[in-house]
């Protein structure tokens, strides 16, 4: 049977239940035997009863209000006070300026969308396809040699501003150009001498 | 907090744990639960303001009478309710002697109620020490207030 002095170490936690189980058992056996480790277990137990009964609870009312105020009394970030005064400036405009603003706002946005979006498709088209574009003549006889891959531009630059990204014919008498998401193909065959 | 003598030091150290807590959410990490993190703030505010009390307040006269008027009390018995005064006076003056370290630990396990491993997480320290913190908390109070249960 184990002594006292190591036993007391552990009635606290045993108390808790805070003991692995082979402790727990141990210090239930300990216990089942002795007198002065069983009272001073009680007196544990009496004293939490205790220190529960005298811990009341402060009187909370206007306690979040009180809060609040004070953190409205902090020093704030310039953004966070930037944020605050368009909050102020937006929650001060009535329900009928409201609904206007965000209308003329939201026709800005679409006005602004279908101005750009050609921009915007040249500036993707180039970006996604950074290697050919041929321009060509709609007037012009095709190149000597219009078989060419993708990256060797063969078509000389004029004014037609026709996007042409593939090059594709094994015959060298017609040249076939696919433009790229369109449903035109334009197939070109040399004047008969 | 309760243990705090004077209601409105609890108050303003209550109202201050929020004031910390909005002032450093941005240092706020997911590693324990918001709640450990706040009792984390509330604690250390209580250790700092036993230290810087440094007080071993010993409840008399009016004061005593007012606290302990506060307590709650069994009814019925007059014998017993004037008993349990005293073992409440007792136990707040016995408190006050411990460490706020050891006051600490015993107050978030037997009133918070909250396990080792929280007490740890909170505290900041090893289970270990909450452990042997507790155990010297517990026999410290224990020799004080057997006087009281003995009389």
């Amino acid at each position: 049977m184990a002594e006292c002095g190591e036993i007391s170490m552990m009635l606290g936690a045993f108390e808790d239940s805070e003991l692995e189980p082979n402790e727990m058992q141990e210090v239930a056996f300990h216990l089942a035997r002795c007198e002065s480790c069983t009272s001073i277990l009680a007196d544990y137990s009496t004293l939490g009863r205790d220190l529960r009964s005298i811990a009341a609870e402060p009187a909370l009312a206007g306690f979040s209000s009180a809060v609040i105020a004070r953190v409205d009394r902090l020093p704030q970030p310039v953004l966070t006070r930037i944020e605050r005064f368009i909050r102020r400036q937006l929650d001060s405009v009535s329900v009928g300026s409201g609904i206007a603003w965000g209308g003329a706002v939201a026709a800005a946005a679409i006005v602004t969308i279908i101005l750009m979006t050609p921009y915007a498709q040249q500036f993707a088209n180039r970006a996604t396809q950074p290697t050919v574009i041929a321009k060509a003549d709609a007037n012009a006889a095709p190149a000597a040699n219009p078989v060419a891959t993708a990256n060797e531009p063969t078509m000389a630059d004029n004014d037609s501003h026709a996007d042409i990204s593939r090059l594709e014919s094994e015959n060298h008498s017609v040249a076939v150009w696919s433009e790229p998401r369109r449903d035109t193909t334009v197939i070109w065959l040399p004047d008969q001498p | 907090m309760a243990v705090v003598h004077n209601q409105d030091d609890a108050i303003e150290l209550a109202q201050e744990t929020f004031i910390r807590a909005y002032e450093n959410l941005s240092k706020f990490e997911s590693r324990s639960s918001f709640s450990t993190w706040l009792y984390r703030i509330a604690a250390n505010l209580a250790i700092d303001f036993w230290r810087r009390e440094g007080r071993h307040v010993v409840l008399h006269g009016e004061d005593a009478d007012n606290e302990i008027s506060k307590l709650p009390t069994t009814s019925g018995d007059s014998f017993k309710e004037v008993s349990r005064s005293e073992l409440s006076a007792r136990l707040k003056q016995a408190l006050e002697e411990l460490t706020p370290e050891h006051r600490a630990v015993i107050l978030l396990r037997e009133v918070e109620g909250m396990s080792y491993d929280e007490i740890s997480d909170v505290l900041q320290c090893p289970r270990g020490t909450v452990m042997s913190r507790l155990h010297y908390a517990r026999t410290h109070l224990r020799t004080i207030l057997k006087d009281v249960a003995g009389s």
